[in-house]
């Protein structure tokens, strides 16, 4: 199978179309591989617990 | 006073030479440029050389002292900056190709210009990860930056052309930045103390940003009183940089003089368990308990929410970088390293709810941190999972398994920059091994706490930073 056909790499392709964000077919393994690594710390953030109207720290100043 | 060799002399012994007459600025600064020539090309440390600049300041410096007047603190001490701050005359190309397009600085970024207003003698710009997006310093442009204790090695990132510099004296300090580790992981990987300040104490302007409110600039360099008389040099607030906080400055060096007296009680030093020992490697746990035992550190801490903060630092950045790159991504992306390009278009297609979570992880996890500070001055923990991994390295062994190595060399640091914390990394070497780095952490504004820790493991002979590699 192609990388191409990879449904991963397909779905980055697909991601990258709707947000409009011009990749080359060249680069789509690269970035599929960081994709991937950042699902997990999608999940991370996601799962950590906080209230849904918990605070940002939108400008961060200590 | 005995002397070593010009490029083994730290800032202060440099400067002390110079204002006594014992030295040249002009020697100080021709031994750096000769240690360069040397053996510069192994290390590939600097991208830029300026011996022209050099021997010009040097020479003001002199002439200021013939003169009968005060040449600043820094007098003829050699340094050199990483590669995004602005340098006069030159293109600030932040290890990109495409930087290196743009136009010359119209001036030295502020940090320099203070610097070299205090005597210090700027010598050259040093090799980084491009757009400081890497902790290894393998640039696909400018080459990779060699570990001045082993060539074969990594000198860590993205300030790696910085950190080796100073450890191999190429100069007496440098200037780097941290927005997940920059300044921590090269000081650990090469043997040298760095400090990353609280945010907002050193103000950015003029200097290339990477994550606008993840970036800290500071020192590097060979021993903690030099650390001091550095920092202390590039504190004041500067409104040209909208994240630097208005603080007077708060100068350290006094008190680590050899006559300070001793003031206020001592401090309540705390080991970091949890998520900084589990991805601790055996060498980094030795280093730390190492640490932990000399500061005499009685407590024990745990961040449980230091695992999702070090991800909200990775996805902040991510998404951040990609932003700031977007147009150059789309429109030449052929003249991005490809590792860097890789990283930046994946960061592009973030949702803004997954960034503006990690902005919530992030207030909490400070929220956190601040409450374990109520009951302890310093916290202790390895600044990477291992000693300078090999060039190439693909994996490395973290909390019991294997891991790729680029992108999790920084798991250490990424949860204490995230809350913008003051960290001093110390330099230590257990047995005949390879260096490794230990994060003395303070609460925000608190430096003074990390330098006293700091100066006190220097004391005990715990923390060192010769200078090494060839012909030392």
């Amino acid at each position: 199978m192609s990388d191409r056909q990879d449904p991963e790499i397909e779905q980055v392709a697909m991601l990258a179309r709707v947000l409009g964000v011009a990749l080359r077919p060249a680069d789509l393994p690269d970035v599929t591989r960081y994709w991937r690594l950042m699902q997990e710390h999608r999940a991370r953030v996601a799962a950590a617990p906080l209230a849904p109207d918990a605070e940002p720290a939108a400008l961060f100043r200590p | 006073m005995s002397e070593g060799a010009p490029h083994t002399l730290g800032v202060l012994e440099t400067a002390a030479a110079v204002r006594a007459g014992r030295m040249s600025a002009r020697a100080a600064a021709e031994a750096a440029l000769d240690r360069i020539a040397a053996i510069g090309g192994a290390l590939n440390a600097y991208r830029v050389v300026l011996a022209e600049r050099a021997l010009e300041e040097a020479d003001a410096v002199d002439a200021c002292i013939a003169a009968g007047g005060d040449p600043g603190p820094l007098a003829g001490a050699p340094f050199g900056v990483k590669d995004l701050f602005d340098v006069v005359g030159l293109p600030t190309a932040a290890g990109s190709k495409i930087g290196l397009e743009g136009p010359p600085a119209a001036r030295d970024a502020l940090l320099v210009r203070r610097l070299t207003a205090a005597g210090a003698v700027l010598i050259g710009v040093q090799v980084m990860d491009e757009y400081a997006y890497g902790f290894t310093t393998e640039n696909a442009h400018f080459g990779v930056v060699r570990n001045p204790h082993d060539l074969a090695r990594s000198a860590g990132g993205s300030s790696g052309g910085s950190a080796a510099a100073v450890a191999a004296g190429l100069g007496a300090f440098s200037l780097g930045s941290d927005t997940n580790g920059s300044i921590r992981v090269p000081s650990s990987f090469c043997g040298i103390f760095g400090l990353k300040p609280t945010f907002g104490r050193l103000p950015r302007t003029g200097s290339f940003p990477f994550v606008f409110d993840l970036d800290h600039l500071g020192p590097f360099a060979r021993s903690v009183r030099d650390l001091a008389a550095v920092y202390d040099v590039l504190q004041g607030h500067d409104a040209g940089d909208p994240a630097c906080v208005a603080r007077e400055v708060e100068p350290v060096g006094p008190a680590l003089a050899a006559d300070a007296p001793m003031r206020g009680a001592p401090l309540r030093a705390a080991l970091l368990r949890g998520w900084f020992e589990d991805m601790a490697g055996a060498e980094a746990r030795a280093a730390t308990a190492a640490v932990a035992e000399a500061l005499g550190a009685s407590g024990e801490a745990v961040l449980p929410l230091a695992e999702a903060a070090r991800s909200a630092a990775f996805l902040i950045t991510a998404a951040s970088g990609a932003n700031l790159h977007r147009a150059n991504l789309e429109r030449r992306p052929q003249d991005f390293d490809p590792a860097t390009r890789g990283r930046l278009l994946a960061g592009a297609l973030l949702p803004a709810g997954d960034v503006l979570q990690a902005q919530r992880v992030r207030r909490r996890f400070y929220d956190e941190a601040l409450g374990v500070f109520a009951h302890a001055d310093l916290l202790i923990a390895p600044a990477t999972p291992c000693p300078a991994v090999e060039l190439g390295q693909a994996t490395i062994a973290i909390g019991g398994q294997d891991v790729p190595a680029r992108p999790n060399i920084g798991v250490l640091t990424q949860p204490v920059s995230a809350i913008g914390l003051p960290v001093l990394t110390v330099p230590i070497r257990i047995g005949q091994g390879l260096p490794i780095g230990v994060q003395i952490i303070a609460a925000p504004w608190r430096e003074d706490r990390v330098f006293q820790a700091a100066a006190r493991l220097e004391a005990a002979g715990l923390a060192r930073a010769p200078v090494v590699g060839p012909c030392a």
